[in-house]
């Protein structure tokens, strides 16, 4: 039996032991601050950000049978810019106190249409396309019947969504 | 595998050589935790390097913007209020570390002959750590960065025949404001990096090449 040990059954050296610590140390801040820094630079693509819904009045103002149009402010967010812009829309009340929400651009070349209250009909001056109170074309250029916009009521009173609108 | 590879560098780079010179020098004895807040300044200044470079993603130096941008990286970015905390803290744990570095310096006699250009570098890198706090300091552009640039401008403003064109130079102009708040930001993400990386490097160099200086009571 011998007194000196060998190298194995003393462990790891002092030169080794260090090593390994700086490494884990090391691997362990970078792990630390590498895993936030991977989702900083990556959330704002994970986020899916819908259109907000813009408050265009209350639900009794509108009467069942006179489509009205409303202009609001629509709010746009772009990173931590946040404007808003007027648009605005033919809101027509249905019978059962639903609501229908036109875009209010005639889906022939986008020009801004009207509703005509003895007719009871919409016209659009541009090229008099017609359009009945449930959008559909009565007569005229108009490739489809009037676009909608997404709207939903909430206490009371009437929000709405544009989504991308299309034109032609 | 990574050994072959590493023959294959080290074949035409000499990169092992390069390694040894700087992490196998031999070293004093009686060198201990002292000697370590050099080390502790270049880490923190990775770690402002790391955490400044992605603020950076979702920060907008003008007036309009900076404040609001700041707040989109505070409750809008996942894990933005940690790296915006760590540059925080690591700012402030930065000037405490570079301040006890020379002092260790100082009271140590480490200045003295050979290494009296290692101090003299070093005087510039604690300017330069110093022009980062101070640059920094406005990016936010809330009440007290504002008023503390408004404040900090005056005083270099007081000093005698020159003082009102510093002044005007640090502000772009008699007022604080757009032209400040950009040129202050260049001066902090472009300017002050370069600087310090350049003295950095020579510090470092001069460290290596002459050796550390040994404990004042070892024979």
């Amino acid at each position: 039996m011998t007194l000196v040990r060998s190298q194995s059954e003393r462990g790891p050296t002092r030169r080794q032991f260090l090593s390994w610590a700086i490494g884990s140390i090391g691997a362990f801040i970078a792990a630390a601050l590498g895993v936030p820094l991977l989702g900083y630079v990556a959330s704002p693509a994970l986020k899916t950000q819908d259109k907000p819904w813009a408050d265009v009045g209350a639900t009794d103002q509108f009467k069942a049978g006179e489509p009205a149009r409303v202009d609001y402010l629509e709010e746009h967010k772009d990173g931590w810019i946040e404007t808003s812009s007027l648009r605005s829309a033919w809101v027509v009340r249905q019978a059962d106190s639903s609501f229908v929400v036109f875009n209010p651009k005639c889906t022939h070349l986008g020009c801004p249409y009207s509703w005509e209250a003895d007719t009871k009909q919409f016209l659009c001056p541009c090229h008099t396309g017609i359009f009945d109170i449930t959008g559909k074309v009565v007569s005229g250029p108009p490739p489809r019947p009037l676009d909608r916009f997404q709207h939903k009521v909430e206490n009371g009173r009437l929000f709405v969504r544009q989504e991308a609108s299309r034109v032609g | 595998m990574l050994d072959r590879a590493l023959d294959w560098i080290d074949e035409r780079a000499g990169i092992r050589a390069v390694w040894g010179a700087i992490f196998d020098r031999l070293i004093p004895r009686g060198v201990g935790w002292w000697y370590t807040f050099g080390s502790a300044c270049l880490f923190l200044f990775i770690l402002q390097a790391t955490t400044g470079s992605f603020l950076a993603w979702y920060y907008s130096p003008t007036p309009d913007h900076a404040y609001d941008s700041i707040l989109y990286i505070m409750n809008q970015v996942a894990f933005g209020s940690i790296i915006r905390g760590i540059h925080h803290w690591s700012a402030s744990a930065m000037v405490v570390m570079v301040v006890a570095h020379m002092l260790r310096t100082f009271f140590f006699g480490a200045y003295k002959y050979p290494r009296e250009l290692t101090w003299v570098v070093g005087v510039f890198l604690l300017l330069v750590t110093l022009g980062f706090s101070f640059t920094g300091y406005l990016l936010p552009w809330d009440e007290k960065a504002y008023w503390a640039t408004v404040v900090g401008t005056e005083i270099a403003g007081s000093a005698p025949l020159v003082g009102d064109f510093i002044l005007r130079l640090m502000r772009g102009g008699h007022e604080l404001g757009a032209v400040t708040l950009a040129r202050f930001y260049s001066i902090h993400v472009l300017l002050l990096p370069a600087a310090m990386v350049l003295f950095i490097g020579i510090h470092l160099f001069l460290v290596i090449k002459i050796g550390i200086s040994a404990p004042p009571d070892d024979k």
